[in-house]
């Protein structure tokens, strides 16, 4: 039985037969199931397709994109610079693979940090699971009574340390158990599957009572803090310590900034033509604003929410990569704005996603090649060390030759203790450019770099006869041809 | 010049040319431009005069072109980029390169396959030489997440096959599918837009279509 060739598929799927091609298709497809099959699944791509590509977008989407390639065609047309090219939602290249598949639940600043530790862990996001259990341990009645009638009698010890340990096993799963990043884990001390439960770590406290010194006296809690805090970030910048320097200037309290004004619209004359204008990202008032403390006629600087030390964050500096190969990092704007620009703590300059960033500068520029920056080979002081006596190996080596040079060798007369050492005297064989050029010839035969050449043989002098008379090696007239044999003389031996 | 306050998705007012607003909203005796016309692959419509004033420097004519076959024009762009945010770029590279180069925009046919290969050239030239993009991206091409749902998984698996069949198919291949299953062009007309025989066209089509599907069984076959 013949089947149906693709081609006749794909045509009848089209609706691009007719008369008998179409009777003979359909004919076959009635008896053939395999052939069923076959158009039902080049049917079934063909609704995959249309499902994904057939991008179907709204009208308010056209407009707003009409509107971008509005501002370009009349700055083009009209010999005015381009406006950058603008996209709504990030490229390709500028996705975060992390970023949740819902959309950004909206800010909770009434709940102040314990919402953004929340946030953090997971609470309240779909999709990931808490990094802590949302369950209360189970309570055992009859342990409990006897723990009260212990406590009554004064016996503390059966009291244990409370733990969290096997809140999993109680705690019942209904559906699909998560398993939690790597990342999580470690932070979190939860052991991964396969691993050895290790103990619990006490999170360390840090205690800086023996420099609390004059300076620092009389200045509340929180100022002392953040005066300890600022001299470790100064001592971990920078190894040598402060010598003689300025003593620190008294703090104060001042306010945060205030949030960012809203976007207030511009008038129409003063707007730019037809250049769409980004929403900037919306920034959660802080109902009651935290204070910072910096010194006296410093500059106030944005300095990092504290809870931004607790939580979760993935390092992108280099150093700590390195340190941590395990953490995969995504070095991405998504990824360095902290949490708490979004969650509502301390206000935050306003954050642009990169992709309501200009994606070009200029038209002009877009079809350049991007350049890639060579990266700086920096030396590390192990190298210049190890270069430096490398150098140093090498020329006193050279120093020392030179030295034994002139020192007289130990068979000359009036040579010290200290033996000379002279190199050997290399002659180039077969003739020596410093040997005389009259001296002879171990095998006259050879030719050396001092047998003459025949030019430089005297060349006959005396006057020559004009009429092309023979004449002998000195230049008189001969009498008889001089021939071979009278040139060489008599052969030996005749 | 001036300019008439308009407000953008988000209420902040933007300004506009008057004249284009004038156009695009049909007042001022101008004429609405929410008319496409029915057959703006095959038939040229009013892209002539459309060209022919926007070659003579009138921008609104331009605009009402570009409004006329923007979303066939968006259809387009995402089925070459395959990716919401590339689309738009490509949309925004495409309508810049033809306003730089109207001199060469045909006259007396339809404008719309001279900017879909337009948009075709611009993506091969960023392309070339670099690596290809992901068949697959991290989101489906319309920006939507690959979730499920009520469907299965399997629904979401057939649908990454199929696209990654696609991205794998030629450039040309891609095109000639994208004009039947998208725009439901027939032979004849994908012929007349292509350049391509239609003995051909319907050959390539069929031949894309067994490719897809062999990656779809080999994918299953796999899993």
């Amino acid at each position: 039985m013949n089947h149906l060739t693709v081609q006749q598929l794909s045509a009848a799927l089209d609706g691009a037969l007719g008369g008998p091609s179409l009777e003979l298709v359909v004919h076959h497809l009635a008896h053939c199931h395999e052939c069923r099959d076959r158009q039902a699944g080049l049917a079934r791509n063909d609704d995959a397709l249309r499902r994904l590509l057939s991008h179907d977008p709204h009208d308010f989407f056209l407009d707003d994109l009409e509107r971008r390639v509005e501002a370009l065609t009349v700055a083009i047309m009209r010999g005015l610079p381009v406006p950058p090219m603008v996209t709504s939602s990030p490229l390709q290249s500028e996705e975060d693979p992390y970023a949740s598949a819902e959309p950004p639940l909206p800010a909770r600043p009434e709940l102040g940090p314990a919402g953004a530790i929340a946030h953090e862990a997971g609470f309240g996001r779909i999709g990931l699971k808490p990094t802590a259990s949302s369950q209360a341990p189970m309570a055992d009645p009859a342990e409990a009574q006897r723990l009260l009638e212990a406590l009554e009698r004064g016996e503390t010890g059966d009291f244990t340390e409370l733990t969290a340990q096997d809140q999993r096993d109680h705690a019942s799963v209904d559906g699909p158990k998560f398993d939690l990043p790597g990342w999580i884990k470690q932070a979190s001390g939860t052991p991964k599957p396969g691993e050895a439960p290790r103990p619990r770590e006490v999170q360390k406290l840090e205690l800086f009572f023996e420099h609390l010194n004059d300076r620092n006296a009389n200045l509340p809690h929180d100022a002392v803090e953040e005066v300890f805090r600022r001299e470790g970030a100064a001592q971990a910048e920078s190894p040598v310590r402060d010598v003689g320097g300025p003593p620190l200037l008294p703090f104060r309290a001042l306010p945060a900034p205030p949030a960012p004004a809203p976007v207030t619209p511009a008038t129409p004359a003063a707007a730019a033509p037809a250049v769409p204008v980004v929403p900037a990202p919306r920034v959660p008032a802080a109902a009651d604003p935290p204070v910072r403390l910096t010194p006296l006629g410093a500059p106030s600087a944005p300095e990092p929410h504290p809870l931004s030390r607790q939580l979760p964050f993935v390092s992108t500096r280099p150093s700590e990569q390195l340190e941590r190969p395990d953490v995969v990092t995504k070095e991405t704007p998504w990824r360095r704005a902290p949490a708490w620009t979004k969650a509502g703590g301390e206000s935050s300059p306003p954050f642009q996603p990169p992709h309501q960033a200009p994606v070009t500068d200029a038209y002009e520029q877009v079809n350049e090649p991007r350049r890639r920056p060579v990266p700086r080979v920096k030396p590390t002081p192990r190298f210049a060390a190890a270069w430096l006596l490398a150098t140093a190996s090498v020329g006193g080596l050279l120093v020392l030759l030179l030295v034994l040079q002139f020192l007289p060798p130990a068979d000359s007369p009036g040579a010290t203790a200290w033996r000379g050492f002279r190199l050997p005297n290399i002659r180039f064989a077969p003739g020596d450019s410093t040997a005389p050029l009259d001296a002879p010839s171990l095998d006259p035969a050879l030719h050396s770099a001092t047998t003459p050449f025949p030019v430089e043989s005297p060349v006959p002098g005396g006057e020559f006869p004009l009429d092309g008379s023979p004449v002998d090696s000195t230049g008189l007239p001969s009498d008889s041809l001089a021939t071979a044999a009278d040139t060489l003389g008599p052969v030996p031996g005749r | 010049m001036r300019v008439s306050p308009a407000e953008n998705l988000w209420g902040v007012p933007v300004s506009i040319p008057l004249t284009v607003t004038a156009v695009r909203r049909g007042g001022a005796g101008g004429r609405a431009l929410d008319e496409t016309p029915e057959r703006p692959w095959t038939e040229p419509g009013q892209d002539p005069e459309w060209i022919i004033a926007a070659q003579r420097g009138d921008v609104a004519s331009l605009l009402a072109l570009v409004n006329a076959h923007r979303r066939p024009l968006w259809r387009a762009c995402i089925s070459i980029t395959r990716h919401l945010g590339e689309a738009e770029l490509l949309f925004q590279e495409t309508i810049a390169h033809a306003a730089r180069n109207l001199r060469a925009a045909p006259v007396a046919r339809p404008v719309l396959p001279w900017l879909v290969r337009l948009a075709r050239q611009i993506e091969n030239a960023k392309l070339r030489g670099r690596e290809p993009r992901p068949s697959v991206g991290l989101r489906r091409p319309s920006g939507e997440p690959w979730l499920a749902g009520a469907r299965g998984s399997h629904w979401v698996d057939d649908e990454q096959r199929s696209l990654h069949a696609f991205a794998q198919l030629h450039s040309d291949d891609q095109w000639l599918l994208t004009m039947r299953l998208f725009e439901r062009l027939p032979y004849a007309d994908i012929a007349r837009v292509t350049g391509i025989p239609v003995p051909r066209v319907m050959n390539r089509i069929a031949l894309a279509r067994e490719y897809i599907e062999r990656v779809h069984e080999l994918g299953e076959e796999a899993a």
